[in-house]
């Protein structure tokens, strides 16, 4: 406890005043004969010891009287956290680009700025103060605690939204880091919206690092009831685009999207979303050229608009058109050899199914690829046919099968596989190899059967079992070979989640995407790698760069990195969206933080109306004077009661 | 003898009659009743006549041989025997104001010494503390009350009490039935002294109890701090008068009502006076009750 008026607890010595008025009022006795002492020592017996007990508690409650005035008027407060004038206070503003979202027409971040303007204008005069910026990084922005409250607002008013999310640990454990040889009582205080995501909760890291001296205060400058939506993802893949569309409200919420192609509205579709769920809009794009083109879709407005746009390159090629050959056709669908392999192609490309008899007299320069599945044997115009097809740039897939030939394969038509079917092997294991890593779907398939593959020499190893041996091969001639039946006669992969990716991996060389489109987020740069000649680099809105080494992604948008042979590389810059990113506003339970911070004192203040006397109270504790007011009362009122007892 | 004998006093004194409760042995005659009516009376002594005797009780044989009147005394003629018993321990020498307890026990006895020996009563007077000081027989004669109302004029109080033992004491002493008239403030062991006084009870004897006290000492009105020095001994007491008045006052009243109860269940007489009553008023209000009872 501490007092405003300190000055005034020199009162206290007025608590001797009914102490010397006590000792005084000890007259010397009057000496009085008296018959008999009997009778006067049984009632002094009897009344004194309560008298006695009456008269110091009468003492007592005057003196007290005293002390609780002297109180009144030095004002005493109450503290929650013992500080030193020494105690060092860090802001910790988050900056990330949840702080974009519109609150009551203003920007959170302003909410914040003027949370701790508010705070800093109660921090004592000598108290340092240091503040920092954070997202999924923290940047000084007043990084030696200094008592210039002038210069810190100066700096606060510079910061800006960074377009990155939030990690409210790391950010602490930054400022720790930075703190950690000074020794002098800090007191963190985090300014922030709360928002779930922020608060990855990485306990063992702060149990570790966080010293016990350290006051933690947490100001919630978020919104309980948020309301936002995003485009989470784009995908494209040939003349496909999938887009993910979430409402991240607490209600069900109709959103229209729109499709914008180089600049130019193509598309627009109408979502209903029902609370913290995703919508995928799917479509193929028809009517443009084949070819680069710089995208983006966008919701319709909401509070939080950083979100609300997703720009991406979309590397256009029309449908191809897939000639399925089966070399072994059933009765039913599901023994077939192509029906899983269709159901797959289906997405990217125009299928025809035939029986390989019909092999030579379909039109086959209408398709781009062609899969042969379990197809026994070629004879000399097939051998011909497919030699031509090769020269005329068509992409030819073999699957082979139990009709397969090993030997007719290895000598008849030898020259254009990229290998040479050795022998059959029992059991396998597909390895991840060349898979897209951020798929998290089991590559487990139950491998019966399959083909030993030996890759020619010019070769290329696309896919591969666990063992090393190859899985899928591909020859410079556009020749592609599995080592795998298409139907269940050899494994269960076809009905396996990962055959659709196998599938789509495989159909990537189909659609000679040799451009290379990169993804990057708001606030990464953009580095040259070492000895490479200084690409021309084209930021979103036309500015050119070129006697740069490095360049910060500063807006959301397409770049263009433009190298001198002619080779041009994209990158999509967006906020940092993956997962939900920042644009699930969701707020954390306050009992998460207080498990984070249990060996800490920790203090949670909503910035609301009575921010002021709620921060003040948690820094520098409360006037308690009222309820010493309410104390004098009660006691005059006892004093009363006491001093007149004889009369009541 | 005049300061006992207070005129007004003594007049209305005798305007009544002091009649005794039981009848004591022996011949009894004038106002008093006796179970021994019409017994032969035995010669007893000569007694020189005074003031108040009757004439037909003059042997003027012996005015014939001496020329001085003589009154013959019987035994019988001895209608009551009655002994005073006046505690002059330190306690009763307390006053506030006007007369001390002793002053005022003196008075009550001269009154009733008087009384008594004009009815034709033999009084003794007995003055006491923790032992008899002085001890005047009874005799029913005009000059033996002077040899009380000496005795009465030169007590002084001092020392401490034992009544009880000196009830018990005295007692002993007693032969024939005897009227007590113990005058006291009674500051003794209470319990003990009760027993005593109603021992005298069963021995068929008839007592009197007149307890004394000053106002102050049933109301304590004494204020402030006060140094309390024992009358009777070297005790003392520092207290807050103002602190235990009321407590004291309850344990006086306590004190007070259980002799009056005590002696009120064992028959006794039991007369409370306040030396700031006045005297004459406390005799006369003790005298009508005596009255009351013999009719």
């Amino acid at each position: 406890m501490t007092f405003l008026n300190s000055i005034f607890l020199w009162g206290l010595t007025a608590v001797s005043i009914p102490i010397i008025i006590h000792l005084l009022s000890q007259k010397k006795p009057r000496i009085i004969y008296f018959s008999d002492l009997r009778f006067l020592e049984l009632a002094a017996s009897r009344s004194v010891k309560k008298f006695r007990i009456r008269q110091y508690l009468l003492l007592l409650i005057r003196c007290l009287l005293l002390i609780i005035l002297t109180f009144i008027f030095a004002r005493p407060v109450i503290h929650y956290i013992l500080s030193s004038k020494n105690t060092e206070t860090i802001f910790l503003i988050d900056n990330s680009y949840s702080m974009e979202y519109y609150k009551d027409g203003k920007m959170r971040l302003e909410d914040a700025k003027s949370v701790v303007k508010q705070t800093l204008n109660l921090i004592n005069p000598q108290e340092k103060i240091a503040i920092f910026s954070f997202s999924d990084i923290v940047l000084p922005v007043v990084k030696n605690p200094t008592t210039d409250k002038r210069l810190i607002i100066s700096e606060i008013e510079k910061i800006n939204i960074e377009y990155k999310k939030t990690d409210i640990i790391n950010a602490v454990n930054e400022v720790i880091k930075y703190f950690q040889n000074d020794k002098t009582e800090k007191r963190i205080i985090i300014v922030t919206d709360f928002a779930k995501n922020g608060w990855l909760l990485k306990k063992n890291i702060i149990a570790i690092n966080l010293p016990a001296a350290y006051k933690i205060i947490c100001i919630d400058v978020g919104d309980n009831n948020s309301k936002n939506f995003a485009v989470s993802n784009v995908e494209t893949f040939g003349n496909k685009i999938t887009a993910v569309v979430s409402n991240y409200s607490e209600d069900k919420r109709s959103i229209s999207t729109e499709l914008y192609i180089d600049g130019k509205k193509h598309k627009s579709a109408f979502f209903e979303i029902y609370p913290h769920k995703s919508s995928e809009w799917s479509f193929d794009v028809k009517n443009i050229k084949n070819g680069i083109h710089k995208c983006f879709i966008e919701t319709e407005p909401d509070k939080l608009s950083a979100d609300n746009k997703y720009f991406f390159v979309f590397n256009y090629r029309e449908k191809p058109k897939v000639l399925l050959i089966d070399g072994n056709p059933h009765f039913s669908d599901f023994k077939g050899e192509t029906f899983f392999l269709k159901t797959a192609l289906t997405n990217y490309s125009d299928v025809k199914v035939i029986n390989f008899s019909q092999f030579e007299n379909e039109e086959t320069s209408s398709y781009s690829v062609l899969f042969f599945c379990n197809v026994s044997d070629f004879n000399k115009d097939e051998v011909l046919l497919l030699k031509n097809l090769i020269s005329s740039g068509k992409y030819l897939v073999f699957f082979p099968g139990d009709k397969v030939s090993m030997e007719k394969y290895n000598t008849k038509i030898s020259f254009l596989l990229p290998c040479e079917i050795s022998s059959f092997l029992n059991d396998g294991k597909l390895s991840n190899y060349n898979l897209p890593e951020k798929l998290e779907i089991s590559i487990d398939g139950n491998i019966k059967k399959r083909f030993l593959l030996i890759p020619k020499h010019n070769a290329e190893t696309l896919l591969k079992f666990s063992d090393d041996t190859p899985f899928l091969l591909k020859g410079k001639n556009n020749v592609f070979v599995f080592a795998i039946s298409s139907n269940l006669s050899y494994s269960d992969i076809p009905i396996r989640p990962v055959f659709p990716i196998i599938i789509k991996h495989l159909f990537s060389y189909f659609l000679e995407n040799d451009t290379l489109i990169k993804s990057a987020n708001m606030g990464e740069t953009y580095q040259r790698t070492a000895g490479e000649i200084i690409p021309e680099i084209v930021s979103p809105d036309g500015k050119i760069t070129n006697n740069q080494n490095e360049i910060l992604f500063k807006q959301a948008g397409v770049y263009e990195i433009r190298y001198k042979n002619h080779k041009t590389e994209y990158a999509n810059v967006n906020p940092d969206t993956f997962g939900s990113g920042e644009s699930d506003l969701e707020k954390i339970d306050t009992r998460e933080i207080k498990k984070l911070f249990d060996k800490n004192f920790l203090g949670i203040v909503l910035a609301d109306s009575h921010f002021g006397k709620k921060i003040k109270k948690i820094m520098y504790g409360s006037e308690i004077t009222t309820y010493f007011i309410l104390l004098l009362l009660i006691f005059a009122i006892l004093e009363t009661l006491l001093a007149n007892y004889k009369k009541l | 003898m005049k300061s006992y004998l207070d005129p007004l006093t003594i007049a209305k004194i005798s305007t009544m009659s002091l009649k005794a409760k039981y009848v004591v042995e022996g011949f009894i005659s004038g106002l008093h009743t006796s179970k021994f009516k019409g017994h032969s009376l035995e010669f007893a002594q000569h007694r020189e006549y005074s003031f108040g005797d009757e004439m037909k009780h003059l042997d003027w044989k012996v005015f014939g041989k001496s020329d001085r009147f003589f009154v013959k005394q019987y035994e019988e003629e001895t209608n009551l025997k009655a002994y005073i018993l006046l505690d002059v321990s330190g306690s009763m020498g307390y006053k506030s104001d006007g007369i001390s307890k002793l002053e005022y026990g003196s008075y009550i006895a001269a009154a009733l010494s008087y009384l008594m020996i004009k009815q034709g009563d033999a009084v003794g007077l007995a003055v006491y503390d923790t032992e008899i000081k002085k001890n005047i027989p009874p005799r029913a004669s005009l000059n033996h009350l002077s040899i009380i109302f000496d005795e009465l004029s030169k007590t002084s109080s001092g020392g401490e009490t034992d009544i009880s033992k000196i009830l018990y004491d005295f007692s002993k002493k007693l032969k024939k039935r005897t009227l007590i008239i113990l005058i006291s403030d009674l500051f003794d062991e209470q319990e003990k002294l009760i027993r005593a006084v109603k021992n005298y009870r069963f021995a068929k004897n008839e007592i009197i109890v007149f307890h004394i006290m000053d106002k102050t000492e049933e109301n304590l009105d004494i204020n402030g701090n006060v140094f309390f020095k024992s009358l009777e001994n070297e005790k003392f007491l520092i207290t807050e008068a103002d602190i235990i008045k009321k407590e004291y006052q309850k344990i006086i009243s306590e004190f007070i009502d259980k002799y009056k109860s005590e002696f009120r269940r064992a028959d006794i007489d039991y007369s409370y006076f306040n030396t700031s009553s006045p005297l004459d008023l406390s005799l006369t209000n003790y005298l009508s009750k005596r009255e009351k009872l013999q009719t």
